[in-house]
């Protein structure tokens, strides 16, 4: 027997800790909100769209979920409103809030945490009007139309914090600038990427229609910069999008806006 | 009265066959007649050939008949009543004239006659017999020549008869000369059969072996208690063989010889003692010593027959495939002589074969790697001739880059290795290549539906010798097969699919290697060697697209290119000498260069022209690998007080690796560029206790490495214990740092390619691992069984992902080197393995019991299986031996192996007002692919050539080559390789990339001897 001993110690080695496999598909919630000055907090929750029609999804349902959340340090629970849509209208969002958020999911606590940004400091624009030729492609014969010079936006940005320009027209019944031909006239609203710099240069065939527009300059943290990165899945490289939520997925984020108008003419 | 029967048989034969006889004339029986020399010269004559049973085999007793004066052959042939005997009818005749020259002068003609006409006779001279009808030659003129020698019986018509050992056989009556054939009485036939009686094979055979084993010497030994050192060597070629056991057949006490073959074996009890050697494919040797033989430098050939060289007699008996016993812990031997019966897709290979065995993954065909318990490829360390070789892929995987024509030997340390191996973290693989024949020139090919292969071994004098073994293959059906598996997925993918046709522009893709060795020994104490291993893969599967009529004719035009062109392979070189300087000390020192390359370029580009806009499509990746390795390393063996071995010595690798990947053409996202240099020392003893029952190996391997600036530890320790002679007990423990790693850039979507690169000691970290293994044996006559666990520790090791972004802004794309993830993990798993190692079936059953698990701390705190990480792998090897056929059959069955996939999407409103879908994975490796099993069958018939060696049924053919037909994968398994996804418009397609299919082929080889 004695000389089995020495097997039976290595034998022991097998019985290390079992890892068990986890779920296949995970049921993390996806949370979206923009924190902004001035508004009242509210959160979205929503659920991921499994793959797999065999997918298990977890019990819990949205809407009997327990949100809490922290404005510096004081929690509150959100009340839930409709469509996963959670809120607390007591409080209004300030710049420089501490602000976490958390509720329990499945096994798990989701979480996250942002500050809100400071607004934008001295929003300047080179141009308050930009005059644009009307473009018609079936025209070609009288020549291109001329191109005006590009509108420039400036702030400060001392820190290297991220900013965001959305260019907004907010006319109810545009002119177009241009024939679109078959293809569907584009969104009032059109998307940059966000910078890091203190300036923005718009240029003048971004307009596609004539009218006031609305350019919003955004003071965001750098969760939501990321975010433009992730929507890069190719099939050359399926990426994970990043987050800071905490057994989630999706976006809790402060901003901070200023706003200038442009008058688009032809 | 039973002879009586006898006699009356045969005279009713007798009359019978001289009834036939005079019914056909002479002319019209079956002789021949030849002439010898030409008209005019002294020994001109014409002799005359007949068989009764007109089989003219020279595997067969012959009589030659020597003429009376004055009669020529074809009378001599007519007079002759030897051939009517029925005892004879199964004989060859020879009938010669007995020349009108002087008696001396007519022996020596008959001689060299006799040398012509029975050179290369097959069956031993025991079965010559000489029948002289000319009076007027005496036994004493023939003792005068070496007519003597060369018949076994020698019959004079009126004399006695006289055996080849001097024997005589007192003839009572005088045979009378007489052309009457009638004239031979019963006694005289009887006496003639008695005297020209065929001996048979068997009994030949037996008399040889006899006369080697206890007749060479039978005196009384000279010398006690001595030490023994030589080298065995291959009997035919005179190849070295390394690793072979050399063992005293009373004490059962043995040392094993060294990569060059040498061995010293301490306290031989006497002089006349048998030493056994034993080496895969040979079988065991029986080498019966005398007192004439040279303490120093002796040598053992290994040759499946009886032969006498050098004082020694050797004898080879049952041949293997693979061998498990005898050797250290976790350690497989497999001989690449005999890989061709084992079934293949295309080429033999050696490393496929390993895959066979347990603790070995199967189930990765897509690499020629091995996965050794739970290790990754690049774990496991791959020496040739001394230096390493660090990509042994052809053909995405699925063929070894080693060509089995040009190598030797090939051992599998599974773990718990000994210090003079380093650098790598599971296993080590020692190849050791093929010196080539050093008594004549060979030269070989082979042909299958992959490849073809040529080879030639060139000996210059006793001091040189070489190989050069060259392999290329063929866009033939299997080439065409794995190519088109694998790059299915870039065909539908791109704009290949749908309504447009794509256009293959390039088809020049192929693979060759090329290994040279050249060996010069200038002393019996010196082997230099320069041994050069080269192998390429180019890969070109690019093609482009013309504009399709029904485009151009609405004015679109279309112009559209796919580059895809991958590069890789290796090329290493090594010089290496070695130095018995007595026999106690040996040294090895090799300076060595390897070289492995890896460059993709994967480009779409083109432009779709209509109605005067121009819309450009350029994307693509682009990936380089190369590592250059400049080494010297030396190794000293030193034999203290007979029971300690100690071995020790420095080494030395200078480092430097590139590596870049970039996608389009934009700045990399990975660019690094790593040297780094490692430098150490090791010290390792084996010494035998308790009546050599224990045998315990303690070693050291200190490193320094400049990329961390530290020293690194590694204490190891092996040790076996014979419990009875049968049953063995062993262990292991070792501790393992990893330098250059080859890390895996996960790539979910389009499946995981690997890199190698430098540990910087951040980033990278040096990896390590410690191993703990036990392990009992039961070694029986003709099987072994053995099981072994164990239990891996590893810490450091990396992994690349894009999947995680970097956390930074566009533009500073160079983060992305941020994105090595380090974790730790472990594997455990037992090993089973039920062996038959002789006999008409043999074979194995193995199975393996394993767990692979990391942690990262990127994928979360917990645990997940490795890629790598198999359960359950069941494997069964059968062979067949039936005369010239070997058959075989293996099965394998794996459960499915790990892999993550995109399990869900969601979507985020954008400031802006717009929305953009996110994907998400599993949980790291959390899926499973379905289980994995295959069966494959082959068949391979032997190509034998006679030779003029004699006594065994083996050894009177040479084997020349192989006609061989395979089956893989028979029953056309669907085995999953991965599975790829793409996402088209936000949905997620999965497209399961699958392995082959059924695959049958034909390989033929053939080598001069």
């Amino acid at each position: 027997m004695k000389k089995y001993s020495y097997l039976i110690i290595l034998f022991i080695f097998w019985s290390c800790e079992e890892n068990s496999l986890s779920p296949t598909f995970s049921d993390i919630p996806v949370v979206e909100a923009y924190l902004q000055p001035g508004r009242i907090l509210q959160v979205q929750i929503d659920r991921q769209l499994a793959f797999s029609s065999e997918a298990a999804y977890q019990d819990d349902e949205i809407s009997e979920l327990e949100v809490f959340l922290s404005v510096d340090g004081v929690q509150n629970q959100l009340t839930y409103a409709a469509d996963g849509l959670f809120l607390d209208s007591t409080v209004l969002v300030q710049t420089g809030m501490e602000l976490e958020f958390e509720f329990a999911f499945g096994d798990g606590i989701v979480k996250g945490a942002t500050v809100i940004p400071s607004k934008p400091v001295d929003l300047s624009i080179s141009a308050s009007t930009l005059a644009i030729e009307q473009f018609d492609i079936s025209d070609l014969a009288s020549g291109l139309p001329e191109i005006p010079n590009p509108i420039d936006i400036s702030w400060q940005n001392p820190h290297g914090s991220f900013y965001l320009v959305v260019v907004e027209n907010i006319e109810n019944n545009p002119e177009p600038t241009k024939d679109f031909g078959e293809e569907d006239p584009p969104e009032f609203v059109f998307r940059n990427e966000p910078v890091r710099g203190n300036t923005f240069q718009i240029p003048p065939r971004s307009f596609n229609y004539y009218g006031t527009h609305r350019i919003i300059l955004f003071h965001i943290n750098d969760d939501y910069a990321s975010l433009y990165d992730d929507g890069e899945s190719t099939s050359q490289n399926l990426t994970t999008p990043s987050t800071g939520i905490e057994n989630g997925v999706g976006i809790f984020t402060g901003i901070h806006s200023d706003t200038l108008n442009l008058e688009v003419t032809n | 009265m039973t002879f009586g029967f006898k006699l009356f048989d045969m005279l009713k034969l007798k009359i019978v066959l001289l009834l036939v006889s005079c019914l056909l004339s002479s002319s019209l029986l079956a002789q021949s007649t030849y002439s010898y020399n030409l008209e005019g010269y002294d020994c001109y004559t014409r002799f005359t050939k007949f068989a009764p049973n007109d089989s003219y085999s020279k595997k067969k007793p012959t009589i030659v008949v020597w003429g009376e004066p004055g009669l020529d052959s074809e009378e001599v042939f007519a007079k002759d009543e030897l051939k009517s005997i029925s005892d004879f009818f199964g004989y060859l005749f020879i009938y010669v004239p007995s020349l009108a020259v002087p008696i001396d002068e007519r022996l020596s003609c008959l001689e060299v006659l006799m040398a012509s006409t029975t050179n290369q006779y097959e069956y031993g001279t025991e079965n010559l017999f000489l029948q002289i009808n000319d009076d007027r030659i005496k036994p004493s003129d023939l003792e005068k020549s070496s007519l003597i020698n060369r018949f076994s019986t020698i019959n004079y018509s009126s004399k006695d008869i006289t055996t080849m050992e001097g024997d005589t056989i007192t003839e009572q009556d005088n045979i009378e000369e007489s052309s009457n054939a009638a004239s031979l009485s019963d006694n005289e036939i009887s006496e003639l059969i008695s005297a020209f009686q065929e001996v048979p094979l068997a009994e030949l055979k037996e008399r040889s072996r006899l006369k080697q084993r206890y007749e060479y010497y039978d005196g009384p030994a000279e010398t006690f208690d001595f030490t023994l050192s030589g080298i065995v060597q291959d009997g035919v070629t005179g190849e070295s063989l390394p690793f072979a056991n050399v063992t005293i057949q009373t004490n059962g006490r043995g040392v094993a010889t060294n990569m060059d073959g040498y061995f010293t074996l301490n306290n031989v009890p006497s002089d006349t003692s048998t030493i056994l050697v034993n080496y895969i494919g040979y079988g065991t040797i029986e080498a019966k010593l005398t007192p004439s033989i040279p303490k120093s430098n002796f040598i053992i050939e290994a040759i499946p027959v009886g032969i006498q060289l050098d004082a020694v007699l050797v004898k080879g008996s049952r041949e293997e495939l693979v061998r498990y016993n005898d050797l250290g812990i976790s350690t497989i031997k497999m001989t690449p002589k005999k890989l061709e019966q084992l079934p293949n897709i295309g080429e033999k290979d050696i490393m496929r074969a390993f895959q066979l065995n347990p603790g070995v993954s199967a189930s990765n065909e897509s690499s020629s790697g091995m996965y050794v318990r739970g290790g990754t490829p690049d774990q496991n360390l791959i020496t040739y001739d001394g230096f390493t070789i660090y990509h042994v892929d052809h053909l995405y995987g699925f063929f070894s880059a080693f060509n089995a024509n040009a190598l030797k030997d090939v051992q599998l340390y599974k773990g718990g290795f000994e210090s003079k191996f380093g650098g790598r973290l599971s296993s080590v693989t020692e190849i050791i290549g093929k010196e080539g024949n050093a008594n004549t020139f060979n030269i070989g090919g082979n042909l299958s539906l992959l490849s073809y292969g040529l080879f030639a071994e060139i000996p210059s004098g006793e001091k040189f010798t070489s190989i050069v073994a060259f392999r290329k293959s063929y866009r033939g059906f299997i080439y065409n097969t794995i190519f088109d598996q694998f790059n299915d997925e870039e065909d539908t993918s791109g704009p290949a699919a749908g309504r447009f046709s794509s256009q293959q522009t390039t088809a020049s893709s192929f693979f060759y290697d090329l290994n040279g060795k050249f060996t010069y020994r200038p002393s019996e104490k010196d082997i230099i060697s320069l041994s050069v291993f080269n192998g390429t893969d180019d890969l070109d599967n690019g093609f482009s697209f013309e504009t399709p009529p029904f485009l151009a004719n609405q004015g679109i035009e279309l112009d559209f290119n796919v580059t895809d062109v991958t590069q890789y392979g290796n090329f290493a070189t090594g010089l290496k000498w070695s130095r018995k300087w007595n026999h106690k000390l040996y040294s090895n020192t090799t300076v060595s260069y390897s070289n492995y390359f890896s460059d993709r370029d994967f480009i779409r580009s083109g432009s779709i022209i209509s109605d005067s806009e121009t819309n450009s499509i350029n994307s693509g990746t682009f990936e380089s690998n190369d590592l250059k390795d400049f080494s010297f390393k030396s190794d000293i063996t030193y034999d203290l007080w007979g029971k300690v071995t100690l071995e020790g010595g420095v080494f030395g690798t200078s480092f430097d690796i590139d590596y870049s990947y970039a996608e389009t053409d934009a700045e990399p996202l990975l660019d690094r560029k790593d040297n780094g240099a490692i430098v150490g020392t090791y010290l390792q003893s084996e010494q035998k206790l308790l009546n050599e029952r224990l045998e315990i190996s303690p070693g050291l391997r200190s490193s320094y490495f400049d990329g961390t600036d530290k020293y690194y530890l590694e204490p190891r320790m092996s040790a076996s214990l014979m419990i009875t002679d049968k049953l063995s007990l062993k262990s292991a423990y070792g501790k393992y740092y990893q330098f250059a790693n080859r890390v895996l850039r996960e790539d979910i979507s389009a499946g995981s390619r690997d890199f190698w690169i430098l540990s910087d000691g951040d980033q990278v970290p040096v990896s390590s691992a410690v191993h703990y293994i036990g392990g009992l044996s039961y070694d029986i006559k003709d099987y072994y069984f053995s099981a072994e666990i164990y239990f891996k520790d590893l810490e450091n090791i990396t992994e690349y992902s894009l999947r995680f972004d970097p956390g930074n802004r566009p533009g500073a794309v160079s983060s992305y080197d941020q994105n090595f993830f380090n974790g730790l993990g472990y594997s455990k798993g037992l090993e089973i393995l039920a062996q038959r190692k002789y006999g008409k079936y043999t074979g194995w059953l193995s199975y393996t019991l394993s767990e692979t698990q990391s942690q990262f701390d990127v994928y979360g705190d917990e645990y997940f299986s490795a890629n790598q990480d198999v359960t359950h792998e069941f494997k069964a090897v059968g062979l067949m031996k039936h005369r010239r056929w070997n058959f075989s059959a293996t099965w394998i069955y794996s459960t499915g192996r790990p892999y993550t996939a995109p399990s869900g999407a969601y979507d985020v409103e954008f400031l802006d007002g717009s929305s953009q879908e996110y994907f998400t994975v599993t949980s790291k490796n959390s899926l499973r692919l379905p289980d994995y099993h295959r069966l494959d069958l082959s068949a391979n018939y032997k190509l034998l050539r006679r030779t003029a060696e004699l006594f065994d049924d083996s050894s009177d053919v040479e084997e020349v080559g192989s006609i061989g037909l395979s089956f893989f994968n028979l029953y056309g398994r669907t085995n999953t390789w991965y599975n790829q996804y793409e996402i088209l418009e936000g949905e997620i397609i999965e497209t399961n990339v699958n392995y082959l299919g059924f695959m049958p082929n034909l390989s033929i080889s053939w080598r001069l001897r």
